[in-house]
């Protein structure tokens, strides 16, 4: 069987946006393993069909609508078993961003509601672009997002307690 | 904006979250898409072949004890279905995708909700996409096909974004479920704009006004069809009716190979089919494996089992002493069919 080559718009496209669509997922989805192996698996998939993609409107947007699919709908329950069974071979990566109680809090969340964050506050999406990039109606998206943030504020709020002894008994 | 969103915003935009990207992506990418296609080459192969071959590999495997005695070597290629040389990722678990729902009685315009809700997008790239939606109000599930017409509007057929996998067409929907049809227009067709406000749409000859929708555009307005919002459902477990044992030495040395016997067992009434086939990880210390099950037998008969031969690379710098083997089904809802023997390391 013939392997498969890229084809010269799908390199060209792969060499100048890898860096960013990795730094997406990352900031998707908190893990920089996990991140990559969601790019990789996005480029194998949209790879295949990039010459029929490519005629769309916005190829990028369709690579960055399969992480997310990928990342909500795979990853619910062995998300946090494979952050703690993380492979060893693997080249350690620091990348510990700055505000680490809020990156820490954001590690917590479930995956829809921290891609609804992502998708907020990095992508700069609208709420109705949310909702189109998730498949649910633009009141599941504010739900959501209510949900996230309130639970990121209780968390800031609980961790400021105990730094100030208030909440030891 | 409150402080919360504006830290988010200074989090997610701090240059430390940025990794490196590497230099052989394409390469990577390009043996990855080869190997998908090889694999499904060979499995239409496997299927031929399983044709002729699984009766016997069963019949084997079931004469084999379910639980066998531990041996210091086992010698999985005698009783047990091949151990298969195919990594993998937790990326290839499938989703719990919804099914398809079949189509039911055609909606009538008494079934359908007194008004529509509009939702406005910004889109990208010029283009702006404008969902209506509107319920089902009557009591039964009932299916919206086709599109709608916008009054004083010229229009063309169009689609948006169908290929992830969240819509449905047609809308088949439950009462108090809404149908959605997309509409969008755009700037980027140059010339006049038109400016197209109080819009009206027509559905099953019931008129609909949508106030707050703006179709201004300098394209033809394209409307898609009625569709339905299907997200993925919460994943189902399908083998945690599924039981292991673990037959695997004592003792296995740094830097070696280890070949083990993992025994599954269906002590259920139903029949249980290896379809999509698992995933399984693997573990010692930090020696961790995913891979596919050989799935030449296809499914596990009511209080039948069936032995798997296993293998796992031990590296050099496993610490030595005694630890446990890990070995688990990996699903979407989680992980199944555990077991775990305690092993030495050398």
């Amino acid at each position: 069987m013939p392997s498969w080559e890229a084809p010269p718009s799908f390199v060209e496209y792969v060499r100048s946006r890898h860096a960013e669509l990795l730094r997406f997922a990352h900031v998707l989805c908190g893990d920089p393993h996990l991140a990559a192996d969601l790019v990789q698996d996005a480029l194998e998939r949209v790879g295949v069909a990039w010459l029929r993609i490519q005629r769309q409107d916005d190829p990028e947007g369709y690579l960055r609508r399969v992480i997310v699919h990928r990342y909500v709908s795979r990853w619910r329950a062995l998300r946090r078993e494979r952050l703690v069974a993380d492979l060893p071979e693997r080249r350690h990566i620091d990348a510990e961003p700055a505000d680490r109680e809020l990156w820490g809090l954001l590690a917590a969340l479930p995956p829809r509601q921290r891609a609804v964050l992502a998708l907020r506050f990095y992508e700069d999406l609208s709420e109705a672009q949310i909702a189109d990039v998730l498949g649910c109606s633009v009141g599941t998206v504010k739900s959501t997002s209510s949900r996230a943030l309130t639970k990121l504020r209780t968390g800031l709020a609980h961790r400021a307690r105990m730094s100030t002894g208030d909440g030891v008994s | 904006m409150n402080d919360l969103e504006e830290r988010l915003r200074r989090l997610f935009a701090d240059d430390r979250l940025a990794l490196p990207s590497s230099p052989d992506v394409v390469a990577r990418t390009e043996a990855a898409i080869s190997r998908r296609r090889l694999r499904r080459l060979l499995s239409v192969l496997t299927a031929v072949l399983v044709t002729v071959a699984v009766p016997v590999v069963i019949r084997v495997g079931l004469a084999a004890p379910a639980e066998p005695s531990p041996t210091p070597s086992p010698s999985p290629s005698v009783s047990a279905v091949a151990w298969l040389d195919e990594p993998t990722t937790l990326t290839e678990i499938e989703a719990t995708q919804p099914p398809a729902r079949p189509a039911a009685r055609a909606c009538a315009a008494d079934d359908l909700a007194a008004r529509a809700v509009v939702e406005d997008s910004e889109g990208a790239g010029g283009h702006i996409l404008t969902i209506v939606r509107l319920a089902n109000a009557g009591s039964s599930r009932c299916t919206l096909s086709g599109t709608v017409k916008l009054a004083g509007i010229r229009t063309e057929r169009g689609t948006f974004f169908d290929n992830v996998g969240w819509k449905q067409y047609p809308a088949t929907i439950d009462p108090g479920e809404q149908a959605s049809v997309d509409i969008e227009t755009s700037f980027a067709c140059g010339g006049a704009q038109k400016q197209n406000r109080n819009v009206v749409m027509t559905v099953l000859g019931r008129s609909y006004p949508l106030p707050r929708a703006r179709l201004d555009s300098t394209c033809v307005v394209r409307v898609g069809d009625w569709y339905v919002l299907r997200g993925p459902a919460e994943p189902q477990f399908r083998y945690d009716g599924l039981t292991a044992t673990l037959q695997a030495p004592a003792t296995v040395a740094r830097g070696s190979t280890v070949d083990y016997v993992v025994t599954l067992t269906n002590p259920g009434p139903a029949a249980v089919r290896l379809d999509p086939c698992p995933i399984y990880m693997e573990e010692v210390v930090k020696n961790v494996g995913f891979y596919r099950l050989n799935c030449a037998v296809a499914e596990i008969a009511p209080g039948a089992s069936v032995r798997f031969a296993m293998r796992l690379r031990v590296s050099a710098e496993t610490p030595t002493g005694p630890t446990h083997l890990l070995w688990r089904l990996a699903e979407a809802a989680g992980f199944t069919a555990e077991v775990t023997v305690p092993i030495e390391v050398r």
